[in-house]
């Protein structure tokens, strides 16, 4: 189980970490969404151990990562850099990863490479970024980690590939009930194979909740009233307009559902009916701003 | 400390170091040893004929330039190469405590450059031994020069390391190295400078004759990491003395104390700042901030001490330096060095993720 206890991280002067507690248990995937530069990479480097935290703890299985480092023979990290292996060859990765992790099972990691009919016998650096990207993550996978963190993994995969690896990674974490933590900005890969979101804002941690309970906790509704929208609706904390065509305003509720959806019948509009709902709906509404990219 | 695994990760990265180390050594020692030999050969064929001298001479001044850059180089490429190019996120993912990690560099790094110096320093003996050299040059000058050369290489290798603790690229700790190498040497000279326009009597520094260091001279070589490999010369002339002896100028062997010294700060402090290095800072010139403001008042302290020398000295009339000139010219330093450094501190030197 991996835990970050009230972990804060500083950098520039700029506090992109703000005490951010999370627990993952085996045989979960959490997926991590947040907009740029909320400080996703600066977490999943902080768990993995590349960054220290000036404030709180990671720990594996109730082991300080920072303390113990040998702990990470259970607990690998697939960055968004493709770059970091590509002067080495298939052969000397092979060669390197199953010197460092005790259980990195050789046959397996080439079995992995027929099936997603990856080149063998080339060096890092021909392969496509696509491929570089599927390399490291069958690479961390053979290394039969319990947790592994993977940072915007399926970045630059085509569609086929994509859907074939969060497929495995779906098998991979039902067979051997490991944990995988994504970073990712693809909502819809998270919507499909995540347990649990984690959606980060402002540096800190804006929701922690299964997809079940996150969209039973939002609705996405649209609205057409005689004139604009009444004061009393606009004017709830729990109602965001994501947008407005006229007098169309298409809304989400977010939590007390029923007596929102009731104050809004009580003001007779022309038209109130619900609309079917996405993660992208959940993530722009709860993580705020229309065209703000840090 | 040792891992099979860091093992071959560092000879991934450093490999090209690896090869620069052992080739430039066979280059500069028994390649060189050779062609003196044959160069000896054809000097005595021709003596009386055209020539009427047999010298044969050996400087540390031929290796060491050469060999600190080498040096440096390989510290960079182990240290400073993964900042540059975001391979720490890797190294430092791994099942291995930061310790170790340094520990693994330090030591593969002094074993190649021991081994190195050690089988080219015994060829190049073989070569004097069993060649004319032996005629008129005894080859112990040479086991000499290794009992200097090793723990001086060790120390500037493991200085040159542990810049790369505080340095956030490649780059900056390839300049870092090399500056503060001859620091002491530099900064002595602009302090001097700064006494004497100041109208102090340099020849009452020397106040260690007859002890340790002979001279002031003497021990600003010896805090002066490379200097005493500079140093180092052999000399012999058959022609003129039959002994062959020879002529060995070796510095004190108390200055072996100055690599001692270096190795036994630099080596704890390296293993100390990358246990706690700060990986977000990679790219930058410095990787911690706590330093940031004791390095920037040195670095503008010595703009403004080599400016006021240059200006004083340009500007001075009968050899008396102008105390106005010198604080002008002091200022201006000072003033762009602040300026050019509040950029350079704030540039970021990465390669592509």
């Amino acid at each position: 189980m991996i835990k970050m206890m009230n972990v804060s991280k500083t950098i520039d002067g700029r506090q992109v970490l703000k005490n951010v507690n999370i627990t993952l248990k085996p045989g979960m995937i959490a997926g991590i969404v947040g907009r740029n530069g909320v400080g996703k990479s600066t977490l999943l480097r902080t768990i993995a151990g590349i960054l220290d935290p000036d404030e709180g703890e990671v720990t594996f299985n109730e082991i300080n990562i920072h303390q113990r480092p040998e702990i990470k023979q259970k607990l690998t990290y697939v960055p968004d850099s493709t770059e970091i292996l590509k002067t080495y060859n298939v052969k000397e990765i092979v060669k390197l990863y199953d010197a460092i992790y005790e259980d990195f099972d050789v046959m397996y990691f080439y079995s992995l490479m027929d099936r997603f009919q990856l080149p063998k016998n080339r060096k890092l650096r021909t392969y496509s970024k696509g491929m570089k990207a599927l390399f490291l993550m069958i690479l961390s996978f053979s290394t039969k980690a319990d947790f592994i963190i993977l940072d915007e993994p399926t970045n630059g995969l085509d569609p086929i590939v994509k859907r074939n690896i969060l497929q495995f990674i779906i098998e991979e974490v039902s067979e051997r009930q490991m944990s995988v933590l994504i970073s990712t900005h693809h909502l819809e890969e998270v919507e499909k194979m995540a347990d649990v979101l984690i959606m980060l804002k402002d540096g800190q941690v804006e929701s922690t909740t299964s997809i079940e309970e996150a969209k039973a906790t939002y609705r996405k509704v649209q609205a057409v009233y005689k004139y604009s929208l009444p004061e009393k609706i606009s004017d709830l904390n729990n109602v965001t307009i994501l947008s407005q065509t006229g007098r169309v305003y298409t809304l989400m509720i977010k939590g007390d559902i029923e007596a929102t959806m009731e104050k809004m019948r009580q003001e007779q509009p022309l038209l109130l009916e619900e609309l079917p709902m996405t993660l992208e709906d959940i993530f722009i509404s709860s993580l705020g701003g229309e065209t703000h990219v840090s | 400390m040792f891992h099979k695994a860091l093992w071959m990760r560092n000879q991934k990265l450093a490999g090209p170091a690896v090869w620069a180390v052992y080739l430039s050594l066979f280059f500069f020692l028994p390649f060189f040893f050779y062609g003196e030999a044959q160069s000896f050969q054809r000097q005595i064929d021709e003596f009386h004929v055209n020539i009427s001298q047999l010298p044969f001479s050996f400087h540390g001044a031929q290796i060491a330039l050469f060999l600190t850059l080498i040096l440096v180089g390989f510290a960079t490429l182990l240290i400073g190469s993964e900042r540059t190019t975001h391979s720490t996120d890797l190294t430092f993912s791994l099942p291995f405590k930061r310790k170790d990690i340094f520990l693994s560099k330090w030591m593969f790094g002094v074993v190649h450059i021991t081994t190195g110096l050690l089988v080219n320093l015994l060829l190049s003996m073989l070569i004097v031994k069993f060649t004319i050299l032996n005629e008129v040059a005894d080859a112990s000058f040479l086991l000499q020069f290794m009992i200097l050369v090793i723990p001086f290489s060790i120390a500037i290798f493991t200085f040159s390391m542990f810049i790369g603790t505080i340095a956030g690229s490649m780059v900056s700790q390839f300049i870092l190295s090399c500056i503060f190498l001859f620091f002491p040497l530099g900064f002595i000279s602009l302090i001097a400078t700064f006494l004497v326009v100041h109208g102090m009597d340099l020849n009452m520094l020397n106040v260690f004759e007859n002890r340790l260091f002979h001279t002031f001279e003497d021990l600003v070589i010896s805090v002066t990491l490379p200097l005493p490999i500079f140093d180092f010369a052999y000399y012999t002339d058959v022609s003129n003395d039959p002994s062959g002896l020879g002529y060995t100028r070796v510095p004190s062997y108390l200055v072996l104390l100055s690599p001692l010294i270096y190795f036994a700060v630099t080596f704890p402090l390296g293993i100390w700042f990358y246990s706690c290095t700060k990986n977000e800072n990679n790219g930058r010139l410095l990787v911690f901030e706590k330093g940031k403001g004791f390095f920037s008042f040195g670095v503008i302290l010595c703009f403004a001490l080599t400016f006021g020398m240059i200006g004083g000295g340009i500007f001075d009339s009968y050899d008396n330096p102008s105390l106005i000139t010198y604080y002008l010219f002091a200022l201006i330093g000072g003033v762009l060095s602040y300026f050019a450094l509040r950029q350079i501190m704030n540039i970021r030197l990465s390669l592509r993720k």
